[in-house]
């Protein structure tokens, strides 16, 4: 970098603000800015929801976002922005789109243009294989068209690309591998490179430098807790198994009137103890959210055995059989002991409360269905008691689901979730809707409502450390199978598996060993699922798909070369 | 004619063509008067050509129109655009039609007037799907992603209006033609009794005046006939504009 | 512990959205009212002469053609709001009691007939069949596929929202989830997609009228008025009903559109 600084000496840098201040009504969204970006240098921005950061990106990129107001002085030399949310004209082909950028900036026709792109995507490593300029953009896998837009980019080659939360939504191994290409690009060719994106994008991983937005100030990031809140207590025995639990859907018949199913989940077998918190760590398609579900039984799962407390969930979730009408009664086969005991969080709290009711009448109901023994005239006092527990004010009983914020939302999910004091909360991805900041608090408070509590906790995450980071255990799964099983300190320092190596660097902002994109489910490669991404794949990776092996007391592995290092 | 609006036409086979030879074979059969089915194709092809070309250019105007309303609301054509779109439901095409038969009645020429009559309550219904959607694209919501995406790539504004604002605003009307072709269907019924042109709404009409049974049904199954011809050939024409319908896209039925 | 003393910093109240829809449904219904009323007061105006309709003045004789307007619409739509309705409901319940490929093909019929030009069969089943009551019926036919489409559309919809897993764990029976979630939150929707058969039979009515195939002359209707005047090249008799028609069809519609905007907002 230091060679950089000497020839930029000679001239500005690109990117420069002086005193740049931005505000939206009588909000400041940025206080008196002063930013300075070289020549191959990568600036990340971060922050929360809302913080301000596509305004000072469309600011910089000479388009101020309607309803704000400017002052102080930004220069940003020959700059593209690539805005939020990547998309494009959504129904033209690709390549017209794409020629009509390059051909726009640099007079290029329609075939030079595609040439150039196709040395952009070489640089992104999209396989030829997989470059399908002729659909439109809506077509294309998410992964594919946030490629093509980076491609896009160095194709025109720019002085200055602003990148507005740059391949946000895809799973953070691709999104690593994509923005760690585009950084190698920027400092290669000398371009000034500023992301901006949720701290828990991992954009600050690619960067040289990082700035957060907070309260209109840019200030160097916090760095994320790593370790548990508290110190975890052991966990006792255990109570809740999974036997085999798999699940597949019907699918419509194939020819010859065969019927066909899809198998998302592979017969897991899972216990969890007493004051455990077990993380459930994949990506999209590995059927973590599934598996969640289907230890609630919401719906029960196609095949295997739920056992709570030695009692069979899917026995007494299924319908009664039509000669045993036992309609009437409260409690068949114990199922809603069962329920009063295994809560769920869900991934969206907003839409988990229902629209026509306020909070306090639906948290009446969760008590009178599950808790049947406190007295009615007590319901309001225990519904006030576990809204001050999740971080809420009482007062929120009165409110109406759609006045909640998000964040409030996901509090009073939480709330919901202990009413019935349960012994084990299934949560899956319950902070997925929060960022920064309010992600934290609600992170905090939940590990501290399981250690008041004494709770098992199941949490699937796609964020391997900040999924391990309070968990005694870590199960990594890839496609519906389990690839790698151990307790959590292990999963962070020395993983074995290469799918749970990439996730861990992708969590740290490192250049995962995976290439490509996961399979769709419909199209699993043969043997192992990601032997296509693998650096460690041989011939025989096709043959069989790896089975769980003890590597260590504790500690399982499904991986052929686990211990072999990569070929080449 | 373009690729996708023929394969339309073809998927349209049983549904346009079939009723239309079933009317035309019902009222050659049963009907009372001697030459019924031919009086009825006849009636057919006057129907087509009232209501085809005014479609056409109601919708193209009307599109137009009101995407210009969301860009420029206080030009003349975004005055227009915003007039087509708040004054949809007020223009039926029946009352237009009767509209137009008062001013035949006065004395003006029939056929221009007929069009005219036919054209607005579809440029009516397509400016008041293309503003709103054009509104979208150029605004701050999520759908104005696109335009977003396309300034900061540095294009100039004509051709973000052009390819990437427009596009979203044509995409509703296209879904909404099926409307359209039905409202065409009954003005232009409601136009060839008032002004006595020898259409097939005409003679429907007079044979359920008549209280003929025999004489209407094969009218009205060979009118719900070229109501899917029409329906196909928008379909066809959605297609052929909107490269996403033909190009990977599964046939999903009609 | 997070305490939300003021709202947190990162998210900036949302803007008001624009309630457009809402301020022209209820102009809408402020309108209908106002032209019901009109209708309903107009023998008065008309100095006890009710019976001669063509001596009286054309605004009168346009107000009362009003009342038998009005009050078929009002008797189709509720009959094609509740037709459409229904029909959205059987096919819902049709697809869990035989499977959602039954479903499927129930609400298909209902997007096929939807498509079809059923208006025409109004001015038919007025020359080809007597009494006023099956003359509703029919017209309120041509309104329920599209009633049944939409609201089937919100139906499915609430039956995949997750509020109702919430409700499974927090063990309701399927009966309690049914009656404390699934009925309160549907009622809505289902209104909504009902109003929309107003505007429909409203204008099924007057073009059938129009043609002189609608209601019976004795009840009188705005588009047997404005037909007529058409035929005989009256302006003067022409103006008054046509403009009230237009004014009555621009309302149902405000309204339809109103009631879905607030639905969609929702």
């Amino acid at each position: 970098m230091n060679h950089i600084a000497v020839h930029a000496a000679a001239k500005p840098a690109p990117v420069e603000t002086a005193a740049l201040t931005l505000m939206l009504g009588d909000r400041v969204l940025l206080d008196r800015a002063n930013l300075r970006v070289e020549r191959g240098q990568v600036l990340a921005v971060t922050g929360g929801a809302g913080s301000g950061k596509t305004a000072l990106l469309g600011t910089l990129a000479g388009q101020l976002p309607a309803g704000v107001d400017m002052a102080g002085d930004a220069r940003v030399d020959g700059h593209l922005l690539i805005a939020q949310g990547g998309r494009l004209a959504p129904r033209r082909p690709l390549a017209l789109q794409v020629a009509e950028v390059v051909g726009h900036h640099l007079g290029l026709d329609l075939r030079s243009s595609l040439r150039r792109m196709a040395d952009g995507l070489d640089r992104m490593g999209v396989p030829a294989a997989a470059r399908r300029f002729d659909l439109p953009p809506e077509q294309l896998p998410e992964s594919l068209r946030w490629a093509c837009l980076f491609a896009m980019a160095v194709a025109v080659g720019p002085a200055v690309l602003l990148a507005d939360a740059p391949a946000a939504g895809l799973d953070p191994t691709v999104r690593l591998r994509l923005l760690h290409r585009l950084a190698d690009w920027a400092r290669a060719d000398g371009v000034a490179l500023v992301l901006a994106g949720r701290p828990e994008d991992g954009v600050a991983g690619v960067a040289d430098h990082v700035l957060t937005l907070r309260r209109g100030r840019l200030l160097p990031p916090n760095p994320p807790r790593t370790e548990p809140l508290t110190p975890l207590e052991p966990p006792g025995t255990a109570r809740l198994h999974g036997r085999g639990v798999g699940m597949s859907y019907p699918l419509a018949a194939g020819p010859g009137g065969k019927s066909r199913s899809l198998t998302v989940l592979h017969g897991i077998d899972l216990d969890l103890r007493t004051g455990e918190t077990l993380a459930l760590l994949g990506e999209t398609g590995s059927a973590k959210a599934t598996l969640a579900r289907s230890l609630l039984c919401l719906p029960p799962p196609t095949a295997g055995a739920v056992v709570w407390m030695g009692r069979d969930l899917m026995a007494t979730a299924a319908p009664p059989a039509a000669g045993e009408a036992r309609g009437d009664d409260p409690d068949r086969g114990g199922l809603r002991r069962a329920r009063r005991d295994l809560q769920p969080l869900f991934p969206d709290p907003a839409s988990s409360f229902d629209p026509a009711m306020t909070l306090g009448d639906q948290f009446g109901l969760v008590l009178e269905s599950l808790r049947p023994d406190i007295p009615a005239d007590r319901r309001d006092h225990r519904i006030d008691e576990v809204l001050e527990e999740a971080g809420l004010r009482p007062e929120a009983a009165l409110r109406w689901p759609s006045a909640l914020s998000v964040a409030e939302a996901a509090h009073a999910g939480l709330a919901r979730a202990i009413l019935s004091e349960p012994r084990v909360l299934i949560a899956d991805e319950p902070a997925a809707s929060l960022s920064a900041e309010e992600r934290e608090t609600f992170l905090d408070t939940l590990m501290t409502v399981r250690d008041r509590r004494r709770l098992s906790l199941v949490l699937a995450t796609e964020r391997y450390d900040e999924g391990l980071r309070d968990a005694h255990r870590g199960i990594v799964m890839l496609a519906g199978r389990v690839v790698e099983s151990a307790d959590a300190e292990t999963l962070r320092t020395a993983p074995l598996h290469p799918y749970s190596r990439a996730m861990r660097a992708a969590s740290r902002g490192e250049r995962p060993a995976l290439e490509g994109d996961a399979p769709s489910a419909f199209a699993q490669p043969a043997g192992c699922p990601l032997r296509r991404r693998c650096p460690l794949a041989r011939e025989f990776c096709a043959q069989a798909i790896p089975a769980l092996e003890e590597v260590a007391p504790g500690h399982h592995v499904a991986c052929h070369y686990w211990d072999t290092p990569a070929e080449g | 004619m373009p690729r996708p609006v023929i394969r339309r036409l073809i998927d349209a086979m049983p549904t346009a063509v079939l009723p239309m030879a079933a009317g035309v074979g019902l009222s050659a059969l049963v009907a009372p008067q001697p030459d019924a089915a031919m009086a009825l194709l006849r009636g057919l092809v006057v129907t087509l050509l009232l209501t085809l070309p005014s479609l056409a250019v109601g919708t193209a105007l009307g599109t137009l129109a009101g995407s210009w309303a969301a860009v420029a609301p206080r030009s003349a054509g975004g005055l227009i655009g915003r007039l087509l779109a708040g004054a949809g439901p007020l223009l039926p095409g029946f009352l237009l039609a009767a509209v137009a038969a008062l001013a035949v009645r006065a004395g003006a020429s029939a056929a221009p007037l007929g069009w005219t009559a036919l054209s607005i309550p579809a440029a009516c219904q397509a400016a008041r799907l293309a503003r709103p959607a054009m509104d979208r694209a150029l605004g701050a919501g999520p759908e104005g992603g696109a335009v977003r995406m396309a300034r900061g790539l540095g294009l100039d504004e004509r051709t973000v209006l052009r390819h990437h604002a427009l596009p979203q605003a044509v995409a509703p009307v296209m879904g909404g033609l099926r409307a359209a072709v039905l409202a065409a269907m009954v003005g232009a019924v409601a136009l060839e009794s008032l002004l006595d042109l020898p259409g097939a709404g005409a003679l429907m009409v007079d044979s359920a005046r008549a209280g003929s049974a025999a004489g209407a049904v094969p009218v009205l199954v060979a009118l719900g006939g070229l109501t899917a011809l029409l329906n196909a050939l928008g379909l066809g024409v959605r297609d052929w504009i909107d490269p996403a319908n033909h190009s990977s896209t599964p046939y999903d039925g009609p | 512990m997070a305490e939300y003393d003021q709202p947190p910093l990162s998210h900036p109240l949302p803007p008001e959205p624009p309630r457009a829809g809402f301020a022209r449904g209820l102009s809408g219904a402020a309108v209908l009212a106002a032209l019901a009323l009109a209708c309903a007061a107009a023998p008065l105006m008309a100095d006890g002469s009710a019976v001669h309709r063509l001596d009286a003045d054309p605004v009168a004789a346009a107000l009362l053609d009003g009342r038998g307007s009005l009050s078929f619409a009002l008797l189709a739509a509720v009959l094609g709001g509740g037709l459409g309705i229904g029909w959205a409901l059987l096919a819902g319940l049709l697809g869990t009691l035989a499977g959602s490929r039954a479903e499927r093909r129930t609400i298909a019929a209902a997007h096929r007939m939807a498509g079809w030009p059923l208006a025409l069969l109004v001015p038919l089943a007025g020359g080809l069949v007597g009494p006023v009551w099956l003359l509703a019926l029919v017209t309120a036919l041509t309104a329920a596929p599209a009633v049944a489409a939409l609201a089937h559309a919100e139906l499915s919809t609430l039956m995949r929202a997750e509020f109702l897993t919430a409700a499974r764990a927090a063990g309701l029976p399927e009966g309690e989830v049914l009656r404390r979630h699934l009925i309160p939150n549907l009622t809505r929707p289902l209104l909504a997609a009902g109003v929309l058969a107003l505007p429909r039979v409203l204008a099924a009515e007057s073009f059938a009228s129009l043609l002189g195939l609608g209601l019976p002359p004795a009840l009188g209707s705005w588009g047997a008025s404005v037909g007529l005047a058409a035929r005989l090249g009256d302006p003067v008799a022409f103006a008054p009903p046509a403009l009230l028609l237009a004014l009555a069809l621009w309302a149902a519609c405000a309204i339809a559109d109103g009631v879905q905007a607030g639905q969609r907002k929702s």
